[in-house]
């Protein structure tokens, strides 16, 4: 089961009193790229927030590369290799694009995964040029390329990805599309919560709809076309 | 003899020093204050009695073990701070989950305690502590009389606010730090250990405190009342300055000290109140704070 | 249940208890159940509420003293006063929220101590001693036991209006207001205007308790506008229970027997441990009552009759 980066189970979660995840299960092997789809408030990225315990209470098991982590602070949890892209992005202000993109703690042990700042720069040329502009005097896009570029630069190889297409010019999301293949070549795993049903459909392998915290229909890339009237039914599209 | 709206200039010089003096202790004080507060989101009313513990601690060292003056300099701060990393790390930080009103009460409450038990151990009179002997003496200027130990208060004071200045905004410590004070839970998804970050930032902002305890300790009385008083109009210096920024508090506090220096020269009954006054003309025309952000 | 206790209060001078004692609890009392309005049903901390005790106080000191007034003129003066002090700190204070608010309470009380220290109509450092009590109705309330019902009925009255503010529509909105500020604004709602209410009230019914103890006591002193003395009335209603219409009451009676047993406590504390370092609780109350304040934020946030109501809230629940 070395294959298995992320295994949860019967996970649930609340915020303060509202219980929001009301049993979540999936597993996701190495290399795999999940979509989580829903609507507003079903829990896509209440489940990305369990996963690195930034939610106030959760229950269940959460299993990254077989290794218990629902006991565990959150940052010990980052140290195993996630990397969290937050759906308002959350560049610091104060601190210069550089500065951002630097600001997080490479994973010890010379990771493999870990890309050093050289390369970073020449797969986001446009981070290099505003590289000593304010973090968020940066467009939109900028914003979410240097969101991305921060969590690659760490090592971490499971990458949760909160709603990146949001907000964003078609061309820039085409260049997103572009970058997300290279990653999965790279074979990293990313868990991706999207609501731009076409920009998952174009990269995603498995589609899990979630509803009021738990999943109720698991689709494959391969049944996307006959199952699509389905799963536009369910997402009230 | 030059005479200044009535008042001879060598008086005036005095006092201006002399509030330069108080102004060093409110900027060190209240930029303590505000580091916390960013950090962990608490107003730390505890601030006050921490001071009082920082010269307690000098006056102790020099009267049951004979450590010097310059040797509790640095010993009464890492005591203090290591008292209040305990604190934080016992009572403190189970409130933060909570809504921030029990941070303050807890805080308020630890200085009934702190402040109870130091009096019930030393009374409430003051006891004289002495400026050490390099220090001592002055300088004798055509202007004025300038006393050395002053002057080092307000440079030692000065490079420490100027140090921490320093740290934040041009280290990547300070970037962590800023990070944090934005978004700590962020920051904690990078792998970075805020817990352990919150807890050193809380102790860091209290031995400062005690650091200002101890330069007071040779011209304030050492007395177990000594941090509530101050705490009060440090509380109003930092409504004033808004928590914003460093550089804000620092001025402020200076600002205020000479401001309360002169208060006390040509209207010597409002020279207590003076602070508060103008924090209420500050909320009426600037709620945020002079150098504050509105949220 | 109020004619209960109504019944209960009156017969309590029979059995033994001092008149002197019982109203020093119900003015603390009517105290935290002032200050409770602010904060239990406004969402307003404030650290300052001893300006208002001890204003109306000197109010009442200065009026009957050395104006000659009536008693009632100088408890009406009193109130007066103290409502009016409320209305100027809630104008400062409500253009801030949460602990910003707090602190500004906090600086404006310290502004009305040092002015008390400062005047020369308030005895300074010893306060106003000897404050007549006069007559009231006809009644001499020299007599400690005239003066007892006297006082018990008007702190009645003043538990009844904090009953009748909290559910009156004024309440409502109040709650409102507190739970989600940025709702009521958007329903219509004059936020700004309702917290100054709020504060005009609060400041009110606690310069009535600081009026009445000012005669039961015959005196007023700085420890009555010290912002220890802001902090104790807090506690009060921590102890008891916050936003619980009888918690800040059951809080006041804990702190006031607590406050005249802490010697007691300590030698008590000294016989059962052998450590005579227990005696130093008994030089210092305020110590003693941090520690209590320490306990009450960590494990009893909810206040005696909170967590007796979340009991009830738990077992009908479960049925």
């Amino acid at each position: 089961m070395s294959d298995m980066v992320l295994d949860i189970e019967g996970l649930n979660a609340w915020y303060g009193e509202a219980h929001v995840l009301h049993g979540m299960n999936f597993q996701v092997k190495k290399g795999e790229m999940i979509t989580l789809l829903g609507r507003n408030g079903a829990g896509r990225t209440t489940t990305l927030r369990a996963i690195l315990g930034l939610t106030d209470r959760r229950t269940g098991s959460i299993k990254i590369n077989g290794r218990e982590v629902s006991d565990l602070p959150t940052y010990l949890i980052s140290r195993l290799g996630v990397g969290y892209c937050p759906e308002e992005r959350g560049i610091f202000p104060g601190l210069s694009c550089e500065e951002n993109l630097l600001l997080p703690r490479t994973i010890d042990g010379g990771n493999e995964w870990a890309m050093p700042v050289s390369e970073i720069y020449s797969l986001f040329p446009n981070l290099k040029e505003r590289r000593h502009s304010q973090g968020t005097r940066l467009s939109g896009g900028e914003q979410q390329m240097l969101a991305i570029a921060r969590i690659l630069r760490t090592g971490a190889n499971l990458l949760l990805l909160d709603e990146i297409s949001e907000g964003l010019a078609p061309i820039i999301v085409q260049a997103l599309v572009g970058l997300i293949e290279i990653l999965k070549i790279r074979g990293y795993t990313i868990v991706m919560v999207e609501q731009n049903f076409h920009f998952a459909a174009a990269i995603a392998d498995k589609f899990y709809v979630v509803e009021h915290g738990q999943i109720v229909e698991k689709v494959l890339r391969e049944e996307l076309e006959e199952r699509e009237s389905h799963l536009n039914s369910l997402l009230g599209v | 003899m030059l005479l200044i709206f009535g008042v001879p200039l060598q008086a005036l010089l005095g006092q201006v020093l002399i509030g330069l003096v108080n102004g060093s202790f409110y900027a060190v004080l209240s930029l303590g204050l505000a580091v916390i507060f960013g950090m962990l989101n608490v107003i730390n009313f505890a601030h006050g009695a921490f001071y009082m513990m920082g010269a307690f601690a000098a006056w102790m060292g020099l009267n049951y073990l004979g450590i010097s003056y310059w040797a509790m300099l640095v010993l009464s701060p890492l005591l203090v701070g290591l008292i209040a990393i305990v604190f934080e790390r016992l009572l403190l930080r189970h409130l933060y989950r909570l809504d921030h009103l029990y941070g303050l009460l807890l805080t308020f409450g630890s200085v009934l305690l702190i402040e109870g038990f130091f009096r019930g151990v030393y009374g409430v009179s003051g006891m004289s502590y002495p400026v050490p002997s390099m220090l001592s003496g002055g300088v004798d200027l055509p202007f004025m009389y300038l006393p050395i130990y002053r002057i080092w208060v307000i440079v030692a004071s000065l490079t420490l606010c100027f140090g921490v200045w320093f740290a934040v905004e041009k280290t990547k410590l300070g970037a962590l730090l800023r990070a944090a004070t934005f978004n700590s839970k962020l920051v904690e998804s990078f792998g970075i250990n805020v817990p352990l970050m919150i807890t050193l930032t809380f102790g860091f902002g209290v031995a400062m405190a005690a650091f200002a305890g101890v330069l007071a300790a040779p011209i304030m009385q050492v007395s177990p009342p000594m941090g509530g008083t101050i705490i009060i109009v440090v509380f109003a210096v930092v409504v004033i300055g808004g928590m914003g920024s460093i550089l804000g508090s620092i001025v402020t506090g200076l600002g205020l000290g000479v401001l309360e220096g002169l208060t006390k020269v040509y209207w010597p009954e409002a020279a207590n109140t003076v602070v508060f006054l103008v924090m209420l003309i500050v909320l009426i025309l600037r709620p945020a704070g002079l150098f504050g952000k509105q949220n | 249940m109020f004619s209960l206790a109504a019944i209960v209060a009156i017969s309590l001078p029979f059995i033994g208890a001092y008149p002197i004692f019982l109203m020093k609890v119900f003015c603390y009392a009517l105290f935290a159940c002032g200050f409770n309005l602010l904060l239990g049903y406004g969402g307003m901390l404030s650290f300052g509420h001893a300006a208002f005790l001890g204003g109306a106080g000197y109010a009442v000191g200065m009026a009957v003293s050395n104006w000659g007034w009536s008693t009632l003129s100088g408890l009406v003066f009193g109130v007066g006063v103290a409502s009016f002090m409320g209305f100027i700190f809630g104008i400062f204070a409500i253009r801030r929220s949460g602990i910003y608010l707090t602190m500004i309470t906090l600086a404006i009380a310290q502004m009305v101590y040092f002015f008390i220290l400062q005047a020369s109509f308030t005895g300074g450092e010893d306060g106003m001693q000897g404050i007549p009590r006069g007559r009231i109705f006809g009644f001499d309330l020299n007599n400690d036991l005239n003066l007892y019902y006297f006082v018990s009925a008007i702190a009645f009255l003043g538990y009844l209006a904090c009953y009748r503010i909290v559910n009156s529509p004024f309440g409502a909105v109040m709650t409102a207001i507190r739970e989600n500020e940025p709702r009521a604004i958007s329903l219509g709602y004059l936020v700004n205007r309702h917290k100054l209410i709020l504060f005009t009230l609060s400041a009110g019914i606690s310069g009535l308790a600081g009026a009445l103890k000012s005669l039961v006591f015959a005196s007023v002193t700085l420890a009555d506008v010290s912002w220890h003395m802001s902090g104790l009335v807090v506690l009060m209603t921590l102890i008891g229970g916050v936003g619980t219409l009888l918690g800040p009451v059951l809080g006041a009676v804990i702190v006031v027997v607590l406050e005249s047993k802490v010697g007691d406590f300590s030698r008590f504390m000294v016989k059962l441990t052998g450590w005579e370092s227990f005696q130093i609780l008994g030089q210092s109350v305020s110590m003693v009552i941090g520690l209590i304040f320490v306990i009450c934020v960590m494990a009893f946030r909810r206040g005696i009759v909170g967590e007796v109501k979340h009991f009830w809230d738990q077992r009908s629940r479960a049925k």
